[in-house]
């Protein structure tokens, strides 16, 4: 990609988007810098901070050791005494190496401390399945966040939002993890700098429907889409929601949603129990109760490690087939 | 006998491939292991290794052409 | 240094095999026969794991990181059983769900390979409690990168095998890079055997190609362990190919690459054998030919390897006295009806 100052992209990969989101927010605010295992000669083990080293130089795109917790320590660090970090752990699955500091410094600096100081750096992570990477390096852990009040989360779809979403996140005073899917990197699509066409903390609806709400974010969106296509064939006209962020999560929409469709189907790629579904499967449940037509699905991955061969992986999640088969179960 | 080699998908994501360098000339007689080529793709640059023993008759394509995977890029001698 | 006619030869036949099999998994990956495409291989990291392997006595124990093909080899373990695991097959070590970064036999003491950096040291702290405490004579090795010498729980399970007298060793293979990052960038103090004594262990360095006398060395410290003396050996050695399966290194100079690549400790030892009328060339070749076949086989195994069946995504969780975690569809079916 050679040109980082047009303002409009016709088609242009999400891993690019991110690239230039870091890449526009450092050309403005001076305080931000990257740190993470090879972000900086290797350009980022998933090409996200490519060539950035020889934009901004070596104090402000830094090389780390592996040391996950020291990474998220030192960035918290940096971001309590003037700093705006963007932290990377090159995997969700490190978050175990690092969740004293996040879940216990980072999450709780502000509250414990009575508001006198706060954390605004950002720690980046991809996620999911699609790589037969196995158990250690596939795993979709955006329910370790959400359950931690102090952090915001992030976790996008489309280049256009991991653009903006990225760049929002840097504009605020509050620690945000912001995970990306492993398998998004090389999906394209429009970006417009001057569009953010979100407001941060808002859902947005892919598709409007009438007959039965999917609510999904991250790569399972692409799943929905799909299905929904589908379904269409079939006379369903499925209302296609993607949450954009966890936290500050968009209630609104959802139970709008649910209660116009009276019908919903929660898909994410995290286990079965005690996940991110549930707790939307229950907002669901608290405000849509007297307009439901059918129980709430929530489809997931199974209650287990992911396992590497791919025949066994590409069932272990949500397939298109199967979201397909219980629209039409939800809506018969 | 004649053999061809073809481009290998060398990631996920990979549907083309540029071939950076040939390693081998025609000609040349080459070694299984013996890396051959380097094959750049959207995500890295591979070195591509020789399955068997052979010698380079012909190479398809020339450094610097966008090949899609599974398409044959050269042909060789078994030996 | 020579010590006997039969060291030598089966420290270069091991090392081969290391070699031969890593050049087949790349083999295996060019064919699209491998489940993914994490495939860290050791092409030039041989004498290590070559050496340490002999040093071991059958019942000891280890862990790896994800670079681990060769220690396996080296303490016997199936290329077959190992290829199937990498092509993701039903016969591989672990039904091939686990795969090249998680290749285990308890059998063979292989306690795991593990795609956390660091994160099978520990394992190897809590294997030399149990070998103490159950009077089992076994030493358990941890084998990590350079880039692992930059975690805590290393510390941490240095200290505590210091502490408590445990039969362990640690063994770092220093490629001199974690992935991308070059050991320079990385570690504030590159004297890694000046850490490990700060913690009172025996260390060892090995820097050069001479396979017998890192035996020879080896041996010492991993005798000295049973002994309850925990130790700590690095060895430094170079990556022939990049971080994962051929890849090209971009953060390595090409001198750097070509002359590395030239210190090659197979090579070395083939020389050694020559120089030293231990072996002639006709010898050297067949072994290298038996070696060659047998790797093909483990290739042809893996590749005719059947599948697995769709319901081992469930088992192995638990206990497999415990039920099956229930299944997403068998759930979701039950509210629907």
């Amino acid at each position: 990609m050679s040109d980082l100052n047009k303002n409009y992209y016709e088609k242009i990969t999400f891993r690019d988007a991110l690239r230039l989101a870091i890449h526009d927010s450092m050309q403005e605010d001076e305080k931000i810098i990257v740190m993470g295992e090879d972000v900086a000669a290797y350009g980022g083990a998933y090409g996200a901070t490519k060539d950035l080293l020889k934009l901004f130089g070596p104090k402000r795109i830094i090389d780390t050791p592996i040391s996950e917790a020291a990474i998220v320590g030192a960035s918290m660090g940096a971001a309590l005494t003037g700093l705006r970090p963007i932290a990377e752990l090159m995997y969700v699955d490190f978050f175990g190496m690092s969740m004293d500091q996040i879940a216990n410094q980072l999450a709780k600096v502000r509250y414990m401390f009575g508001g006198q100081i706060n954390a605004p750096m950002i720690l980046r992570a991809q996620g999911g399945t699609g790589r037969s990477a196995g158990a250690q390096h596939s795993q979709s852990l955006e329910t370790w966040i959400m359950h931690t009040p102090g952090l915001y989360l992030s976790i996008p779809y489309t280049p256009n939002d991991a653009y903006h979403l990225l760049r929002a996140a840097l504009k605020i005073n509050n620690p945000t993890i912001f995970i990306e899917h492993k398998l998004l990197y090389n999906t394209s699509g429009v970006l417009d700098k001057n569009n953010p066409d979100q407001i941060f903390g808002k859902a947005k609806i892919r598709k409007k429907g009438k007959d039965l709400s999917i609510i999904s974010y991250s790569r399972m969106v692409n799943f929905a889409e799909k299905a929904a296509e589908e379904l269409a064939k079939q006379k369903i006209d499925v209302e296609v929601v993607d949450l954009r962020t966890l936290n500050p999560l968009d209630r609104e929409t959802i139970i709008e949603s649910v209660n116009k469709t009276k019908r919903a189907l929660v898909l994410s790629e995290s286990c079965y129990t005690a996940g991110v579904p549930s707790e939307i499967t229950s907002i669901i449940f608290e405000h849509c109760y007297t307009n439901l037509l059918k129980p709430v699905i929530r489809y997931t991955a199974e209650d287990t490690p992911a396992p590497v061969a791919p025949n066994l992986e590409e069932n272990y999640i949500p397939t298109i087939e199967k979201i397909v088969e219980y629209s039409k179960k939800l809506c018969k | 006998m004649e053999k061809k080699i073809s481009l290998p998908r060398l990631g996920e994501t990979m549907e083309t491939g540029t071939i950076t360098k040939w390693c081998i000339k025609v000609g040349e007689e080459f070694s299984r292991g013996q890396i051959i080529a380097e094959i750049e793709s959207d995500k890295t640059t591979v070195e591509l290794p020789a399955l068997e023993n052979g010698k380079l008759i012909k190479t398809l394509y020339q450094e610097g052409e966008e090949i899609e995977v599974g398409n044959d890029i050269a042909i060789f001698e078994t030996i | 240094m020579t010590q006997s006619n039969t060291l030598l030869p089966n420290l270069y036949t091991t090392m081969k095999r290391i070699r031969t099999f890593e050049e087949r998994v790349g083999e295996l990956f060019i064919k699209g026969e491998t489940a993914g495409t994490m495939l860290h291989l050791s092409i030039g990291e041989e004498l290590g794991p070559t050496c340490l392997g002999a040093a071991m006595q059958k019942q000891d124990t280890f862990t790896t990181h994800h670079r681990g093909h060769g220690i396996f080899i080296a303490r016997g373990g199936d290329p077959k059983k190992m290829m199937a695991e990498i092509a993701g097959k039903k016969d591989g070590y672990c039904k091939g769900k686990g795969g090249s970064m998680h290749i285990a036999d308890m059998k063979l003491g292989h306690l795991g390979a593990n795609a956390i950096v660091g994160g099978g040291i520990p394992t190897v702290v809590g294997a030399g409690l149990s070998s103490k405490y159950l009077e089992e004579d076994k030493v358990s090795v941890a084998f990590f990168g350079d880039g692992a010498m930059q975690q805590g729980i290393l510390y941490e399970s240095m200290n505590m095998a210091s502490l408590w007298k445990l039969p362990v060793v640690f063994c770092c293979i220093n490629n001199q890079y974690g992935m991308g990052t070059k050991i320079d960038n990385a570690a504030g103090l590159k004297d890694f055997s000046k850490r490990a004594a700060s913690f009172g262990l025996n260390t060892l360095h090995i820097d050069d190609l001479d396979i017998e006398n890192a035996y020879v060395k080896s041996k010492e410290i991993i005798d000295k362990a049973r002994k309850f003396e925990p130790g700590f050996i690095e060895v430094e050695c170079y990556r022939f190919f990049g971080h994962a399966r051929m890849d090209k290194s971009p953060y390595r100079s090409e001198e750097e690459e070509i002359k590395m690549r030239k210190s090659d400790p197979i090579s070395y030892a083939s020389n050694q054998m020559l120089k030293n009328k231990i072996m002639n060339e006709d010898e050297i070749k067949k072994i290298n030919e038996k070696i060659s076949i047998e790797m093909d086989e483990a290739m042809d195994f893996a590749i005719n390897s059947p599948l697995n069946n769709q319901k081992e995504i469930f088992t192995d969780v638990y206990d497999e006295s415990e039920p099956l975690p229930i299944s997403v569809e068998e759930r979701i079916n039950k509210i629907l009806s």
